[in-house]
This record gives C-alpha cells, sequence and structure tokens, in this order.
C-alpha cells in the first residue's frame, strides 16, 4: 500500500501474465492463416492432479500462458527428452487423457520418443491438436532453408542431437514459429499409405520428399512427418515430408507441435 | 476480477487475489463431446428429413444445430428417420445434390444410427446441422479409450458381433475415455479424409488386431477412398479403435457404414483478468484501463455503486458500461453522488463466452463467484 496524495492503492494477491489487447492466438503461439500454430517445438509434462489442486495449471497450458515455473512449481515432470518414458500412456494413444500435457515453451528440450497417437493426446489435453500438413506449411515458410549448419544461429540441421527449443535464432519462419526446419522432425495430422520410397523435388528444393510409392505389404500407414531433423543436413527444410514413418514410430529425432 | 473503488475524492484499488479458473468444461453441446479441439458427436448420427425447415420447423432446425433436439421434438415436427431400413435418401442423390436443408445429422441416444449413406450424403447432413465430419486425427481422439472388441456379449460390449447394428449407445460399456458411444463397431463411420483407394488390408501386425486396410494404392478409374474408421457389427475382433478402411469410394453405401459429425470446439472462456486494472482521475472524468484477460479477444466492464455491494444486487443501478469490446480503456463521464462510490469490473470475452469476475472474499478467502446478469 502506498499512499500519493488523494491516490490509494491497496493490492494483494499474484500477478498473471497479461496478453495483447484483442489478440486472437495465445502467447506460446503465432497466427498462421486460419489457425493458431504453436511457437515452439511442444515439451511433453505429466501434471498430477490435473483436476484437482492443478485445475488452475491446466487453464493456463490450455490458455498458452503456463511458463517452465508454473509446470515445475506444480510438480510436473517433463517426459520424453531422452527416453520413451510416456507409460501408462500408450504408444497407441490409450491412457493419456487428462495425463500428458503438450507446452509450447522457449528454452527447453522438445519432447521427442513419442508416436503419433500419444502426441495427438498430448495436444488434445493442452486444448490444441496436431496441425495438418498444409497449416504446418504455413507456419513454416520463410524459415531459411537448411544449408551448412553454423552450430549456433542456422537451424538445426547437421548437429547429430536436438537443440533446446527457440535457442538457433535464426531459424524462424515468417509468421514467427521456431525451429521448423531441422530440430525435430514433427509429426502432422494426416495418414496415407505407407510411402515405400523417397524421391525429389526436382529442381525446385533439395528437401526431403518421401511421400512416394504405396505399400501394399506394410502392416501400418504412414503418418506425415515434416521439417527434417538435426540429422538431415540439407535435406532438412520447409518442403521436407516424409511419409515412410508409422505412426507408432517413437524415434529420438521426431517430435511435434500442436495448433488450434 | 479487480475489484475497483472510485469516488470523487478518492481512487481505491483493491485486488483481491487470483483465484478462479476459466472452466474448459461445458462449451460443446449437449449432444457432443469435448476432444481437443473438437466437439465430436457423443452418438453415432441419426439422419432426418425435416419438413419446411425454413418455415415453421426453423426453429426445430435452430435446436438441431444448437445440438438441443430430441427424438420427440423430431416426431413433433413431422421429421422422418432415414436410412434404416433402406436407402431413402432421395432426392438427396448419392453425389450430394438436392441434400441441402434437407436431411440433418442428429446425435441422438437410442435411436438406429442411419447407414446406407454416401460420404457425400452424409457431409450434406452434417452441414445442415452446423457440422462437419471429422478428420481422421480428430475421430481418434473421441475414439481412444474405448475397449478394443474381444467376445461380444451382446449386452453391454461395443457391437461387433451382433450382425445387425444396435440403437446407440445401448452397449453402455462401448464408451470412449472422452465420452462417445459405439467408436468402435456397430456402424463403420465416415470420415472426412480421402486417399488414393486402398487394395488391401495388411493388418496392424502384433500392434494392434484391429482392421487396417489403408495399404497399397489401386491404380484403377472410379474414385479416391474415403477414410471409414472404426469398424462395424460384422468385423468381429477386426474392429476398434484403431481400425481404418481406405478401400470405399465415397458415394458406395452399405447397412454397415454410417458417420458421427463433429464441430469446432471453441476451447475454454477466458481466465479473469489480471491485476493490471487501473482507474486515474481526468478532471471530473475516471479513466479505466486494463490488460484484457487471458485467452480473450474482447472485454466487457461493469459499473456499480458500492452503496449497492455485492455485485449482481437487484435494483441497485449497476451499468453495463462497454460490451464485447476490443478496447482496453475507457472514460467514465458520470459522478457517484457524495458519500458513494463507483465499483468496477472487467472480465474477458471470446467465441466460447464469458469469463469470471472473481470471487467475493472473506479474509482473502473466496466464498462465492461473482455473477450479474447487467452485462450480456
Amino acid at each position: 500500500m502506498k499512499r500519493n496524495g488523494m491516490t490509494m492503492y491497496l493490492g494483494f494477491g499474484m500477478l498473471m501474465v497479461a496478453m495483447p489487447a484483442a489478440h486472437a492466438c495465445g502467447p506460446d503461439s503465432v497466427a498462421a492463416g486460419a489457425v493458431c500454430l504453436d511457437r515452439y517445438e511442444e515439451s511433453v509434462w505429466r501434471v498430477p492432479n490435473p483436476t484437482t489442486t492443478n485445475a488452475l495449471l491446466v487453464t493456463e497450458i490450455q490458455l498458452g500462458t503456463a511458463t517452465t515455473d508454473d509446470l515445475t512449481a506444480a510438480g510436473a515432470t517433463q517426459l520424453g527428452t531422452f527416453i520413451d518414458d510416456y507409460a501408462p500412456c500408450t504408444a497407441n494413444g490409450q491412457n493419456c487423457a487428462d495425463d500428458i500435457y503438450a507446452v509450447s515453451l522457449p528454452a527447453v528440450i522438445p519432447a521427442a520418443n513419442i508416436s503419433w497417437f500419444q502426441a495427438q493426446e498430448a495436444c488434445a489435453n493442452a486444448g490444441k491438436r496436431l496441425p495438418t500438413s498444409a497449416e504446418w506449411q504455413i507456419g513454416a515458410t520463410g524459415t531459411p532453408d537448411a544449408g551448412p549448419d553454423d552450430g549456433t544461429t542456422d537451424c538445426n540441421s547437421d548437429a547429430g542431437s536436438v537443440s533446446l527449443t527457440g535457442a538457433r535464432e535464426n531459424c524462424q519462419s515468417a509468421r514467427g514459429a521456431f525451429d521448423m526446419v531441422g530440430n525435430l522432425d514433427e509429426w502432422v495430422a494426416e495418414w496415407v499409405p505407407l510411402s515405400t520410397a523417397c524421391a525429389t523435388w526436382g529442381g525446385l528444393s533439395d528437401d526431403l520428399m518421401c511421400l512416394f510409392g504405396a505399400s501394399t505389404a506394410s502392416v501400418s500407414p504412414g503418418a506425415l512427418l515434416r521439417g527434417g531433423d538435426f540429422r538431415s543436413h540439407t535435406a532438412a527444410g520447409p518442403l521436407a515430408v516424409v511419409g515412410s514413418g508409422g505412426p507408432f514410430n517413437s524415434r529420438a529425432f521426431i517430435g511435434f507441435r500442436c495448433a488450434r | 476480477m479487480r475489484h475497483t473503488i472510485m469516488t470523487r475524492t478518492l481512487v481505491l484499488w483493491v485486488a483481491m487475489g487470483v483465484n478462479a479458473a476459466a472452466s474448459a468444461a461445458g462449451t460443446c453441446g449437449p449432444d457432443a463431446v469435448p476432444a481437443g479441439t473438437t466437439c465430436l458427436d457423443r452418438y453415432e448420427a441419426s439422419v432426418w428429413r425435416v419438413p419446411n425447415p425454413t418455415t415453421t420447423n426453423g426453429p426445430l432446425v435452430r435446436k438441431i444445430q444448437f445440438g438441443l433436439a430430441t427424438a420427440l421434438d423430431l416426431a413433433s415436427g413431422g421429421a422422418t428417420q432415414l436410412g434404416v431400413g433402406g436407402d431413402d435418401y432421395v432426392p438427396c442423390t448419392d453425389d450430394g445434390q438436392n441434400c441441402a436443408g434437407d436431411i440433418y445429422a442428429v446425435s441422438l441416444p437410442s435411436e438406429i444410427p442411419s447407414a446406407r449413406i454416401t460420404w457425400f450424403q452424409a457431409q450434406d447432413a452434417c452441414a445442415s446441422s452446423g457440422k462437419r465430419l471429422p478428420t481422421s486425427a480428430e475421430w481418434q481422439v473421441g475414439a481412444n479409450g474405448t475397449p478394443d472388441p474381444g467376445p461380444d456379449n451382446r449386452a453391454t460390449d461395443c457391437n461387433s458381433a451382433g450382425n445387425i447394428v444396435s440403437a446407440t449407445g445401448t452397449r453402455g460399456a462401448c464408451i470412449s475415455a472422452r465420452g462417445a458411444f459405439d467408436m468402435a463397431g456397430n456402424l463403420e463411420e465416415w470420415v472426412a479424409d480421402w486417399a488414393p483407394l486402398s487394395s488391401v488390408c495388411t493388418g496392424w501386425g502384433g500392434l494392434s488386431d484391429d482392421r487396417m486396410c489403408l495399404a497399397g494404392a489401386s491404380t484403377e478409374v472410379g474414385g479416391p477412398g474415403a477414410l471409414t474408421r472404426g469398424g462395424s457389427f460384422v468385423d468381429g475382433t477386426g474392429a476398434g479403435p484403431l481400425a481404418v478402411v481406405g478401400g470405399r469410394r465415397p458415394a458406395v453405401t452399405s447397412s454397415f457404414i454410417g458417420f458421427r459429425c463433429a464441430a469446432d470446439n471453441p476451447g475454454p472462456v477466458p481466465a479473469e483478468v489480471d491485476d493490471g486494472v487501473r482507474v486515474s482521475r481526468t478532471g471530473s472524468d475516471a479513466v479505466i484501463r486494463w490488460s484484457v484477460a487471458a485467452g480473450a479477444t474482447a472485454s466487457t466492464v461493469l459499473r456499480g455503486h458500492v452503496s449497492g455491494l455485492p455485485v449482481g444486487r437487484p435494483g441497485t443501478d449497476e451499468r453495463c458500461l462497454i460490451s464485447n469490446s476490443g478496447a482496453d480503456t475507457l472514460t467514465d463521464h458520470d459522478v457517484p453522488a457524495g458519500g458513494d462510490a463507483f465499483w468496477y469490473l472487467v472480465r474477458g470475452e471470446n467465441a466460447a463466452g464469458s469469463g469470471p469476475y472473481g470471487f467475493e472474499e472473506t479474509h482473502g478467502v473466496p466464498v462465492a463467484p461473482r455473477l450479474s446478469s447487467t452485462c450480456p
């Protein structure tokens, strides 16, 4: 409390993060056409007591205002950074509702080792979904195509391991999303007949074009991956597309980001 | 929830603690369940022909679109159910012509869900009801948690071996984690996605015994495949939450193919406004400034008299100063009577509805939500 002439202020309580006036997307995402695409590759958190003591935290996650400090203070634990530790949420997406939450945060290790089913559930619990390939494309446009990776500011296409979200500062798209190229391959919503080969984009681009052929023997469809990863070298890029990964795949170089 | 008091000579801010969370629940209609960003219909669709939909049955159509129509409402309006005994959708044709404003998809319990419908007709029936077909991905979130069919006990289990369709929701154990019925078995369900027409079923290998017929790519003419999900009453253990078929052209009909609709989930309502609500004096005017609430796209400002507290008390001359406005500041030219003061409350608004005004507190403990019907 302070006294200032005729004015008195009384303040109790805690501050919340304020949003810019009349901004349609949360602070964790960028506007990309009709969707809000998450600014960062997702980190995935297990939130204890999500419907009781941590209900407010879950609301903040869904509004895009939760911070790493908020999550840590609530006892949430980050998953998928080194191994597949999502159980009891299983690779086929069972037992995941109200358990694992995708959060778009800067300067954290993005979650990998996650199946398409688990990724989709983590988005859904956060009130979001996987973007379609077309939505992802709008969000990726303008990201510099991977050339030689300088290891510090360029998109991570050659480091052999994952970078912290947003750390490669030149790796930003026209609409403001980070790491759309390289770092982790990203699941998008679509399924296709499992691709059997990689072709090329012809003279258009040197990016991965592995949405080609249709398996007649596979025991799984393909779920599309976009952008390439930290091992893709110059084949990472805003056009990179892979249809040869089944939705159960769980790999250290595959992650995702959500949209709403 | 900021509680700001203004008198002629005194401006008093009382910030009473952040304690109210916006709820994500309740933003889907009663006929649907929230599944991520989608409201997925709780039941497989029954399709109804509604006579005079733009005149005498205009109110019935609006009830359908809000998810409020009951079987009794439909019967009272003279609506007839289609796709139960035969393919009786004409004049709505297999390719979706002449269907708009004719056939309506409704998510109802205890009805025989409609079959013998093409993908085009199904999509049109959803559209007339203000909905759409879900994508396969959206369908998946709605299906997860449904017990994978084993032996069908013909009573509570998913209908995977009944060889005839069940009334919606009657297989009580056939419910998903998010509350949708009959996602596995009963009728195969059209979803939005098209793919090259699949030519073979390969199975999911060791991962699941559900049908996996999204493989190969036909080189024959005749159209793409439209995906169906979940399997039907003839699939036995091949029905399930992973079942997917890409070998059905979108204009085919079958007694074991139906659908359900979805709509966008508007998401959570806004959080409370933060501590940024401020009032300053400019001459005799009060200037109110605030930060738009998290998750909000607009704001509403309510004013009342301190002498009229608590908030929402009838007959106390509360005023809605602005409603659903993009502003984050306003000037109030009114001056309270001597000995009285104004309070101001700011709330966020978005497509899902209104955020909270916060809570009345006693000794810092929230005791009751502030409620007022003054602002719409």
